[in-house]
């Protein structure tokens, strides 16, 4: 077995950081919480439920790799990058939640670091009121152009719900707590 | 019930930021126990021991920890105190309610909101040391910009955890 993601230096390590350092400190932080609950467990641990919740942790993964995606290449930097997962106009405009048995999580996880790589190297030093650069068609709220900084709050929450469905997941597998 | 508080502002500075995220994440919290019985708000999922009623208790707690005893250095007593369990927050007993925990959680934030509203800047520290003591790394005072970051993400998180604990109880979803 592979040795798991290592978490990046706490942000308790940083109590009077400034805002970009803290924002970002964080986010990586729950970035490498959600792999690690993904990680070294069995294909059935993957796909785990709590009925009647839908959620399992393959597809916790699939759904952060196109959040990732879709935050920080589409609308952050106006890349054409349609989601990987999922089709907004397909029957299942939900797919990245639904993976076939055929999906593994080893690929997700893949999927997910690229899209985190990408992340991280397309806003490094950048000021945190830089707004997104393009506003998608789709967008729920007509006019959304959001600052980097509110992107980034949105990430850490989003990915710290989503951290906490995976906590239970996690649990149900195999009893693991904890970052 | 409790009123889902606005998306937050898409290009706000970073006070009003965070403290519209802080908010909106309250709201949901106590979103995920409205309408909730005390037998439905003790109801688990899985194999975790989390309840509805024991993450109410603790958020209360949590905001009272960090807002009115760390930050600004009140000798308070808690609100579920914790002499011989550190889990006092999570270990409720057969008498105590959902309704009184509620009440607890929402005087608390009120105190924090005033806390902040009435704190200049985000780089000014807690009044008391927090962490580990035995850990010089982690044992120090620490900004409020941290402590509203700090409490979004554990929210947040708790929130994850409260969507499987509501979804099992009737199957209610979303914010």
């Amino acid at each position: 077995m592979t040795e798991p993601t290592p978490l990046p230096p706490d942000p308790e390590l940083l109590p009077d950081a400034d805002e970009a350092t803290l924002l970002h400190s964080f986010l990586d932080y729950y970035r490498a919480i959600l792999i690690r609950k993904a990680e070294g467990i069995s294909d059935a641990g993957t796909r785990i439920q709590l009925p009647p919740s839908e959620l399992t942790l393959l597809g916790l993964i699939r759904h952060m790799a196109d959040v990732e995606r879709g935050w920080f290449r589409r609308r952050f930097s106006a890349q054409d990058a349609p989601p990987l997962y999922y089709d907004p106009d397909g029957p299942d405009d939900d797919a990245d939640f639904h993976p076939a048995e055929t999906d593994t999580m080893a690929e997700a996880l893949t999927a997910l670091r690229a899209e985190v790589a990408f992340a991280q190297e397309a806003t490094r030093d950048v000021p945190m009121d830089t707004l997104a650069a393009a506003i998608p068609p789709t967008q729920r709220i007509p006019g959304w152009q959001p600052s980097l900084r509110w992107i980034l709050i949105h990430m850490i929450e989003e990915y710290a719900r989503h951290c906490g469905h995976a906590d239970l997941l996690r649990q149900a597998a195999d009893g693991a707590v904890g970052d | 019930m409790t009123d889902l508080h606005p998306l937050p502002p898409v290009t706000a500075d970073e006070r009003t930021t965070l403290t519209e995220f802080l908010d909106f994440f309250r709201s949901i919290l106590l979103r995920k126990a409205d309408g909730l019985d005390d037998s439905q708000a003790r109801q688990q999922v899985g194999v975790s021991q989390m309840d509805m009623l024991g993450l109410i208790r603790h958020m209360g707690g949590v905001e009272q920890w960090w807002f009115s005893q760390a930050f600004a250095g009140s000798d308070e007593p808690e609100i579920w105190p914790s002499d011989d369990d550190e889990d006092a927050d999570w270990h409720h007993g057969p008498d105590d309610t959902l309704a009184e925990a509620v009440a607890a959680m929402q005087q608390q934030i009120a105190k924090a909101r005033a806390i902040v509203a009435a704190t200049e800047s985000l780089d000014q520290v807690t009044a008391i040391a927090v962490g580990p003591p035995d850990d010089p790394d982690r044992y120090g005072p620490r900004s409020l910009r941290w402590v509203m970051v700090h409490m979004i993400e554990e929210y947040a998180r708790h929130c994850g955890h409260a969507d499987v604990i509501r979804e099992n109880i009737d199957g209610a979803i979303g914010d």
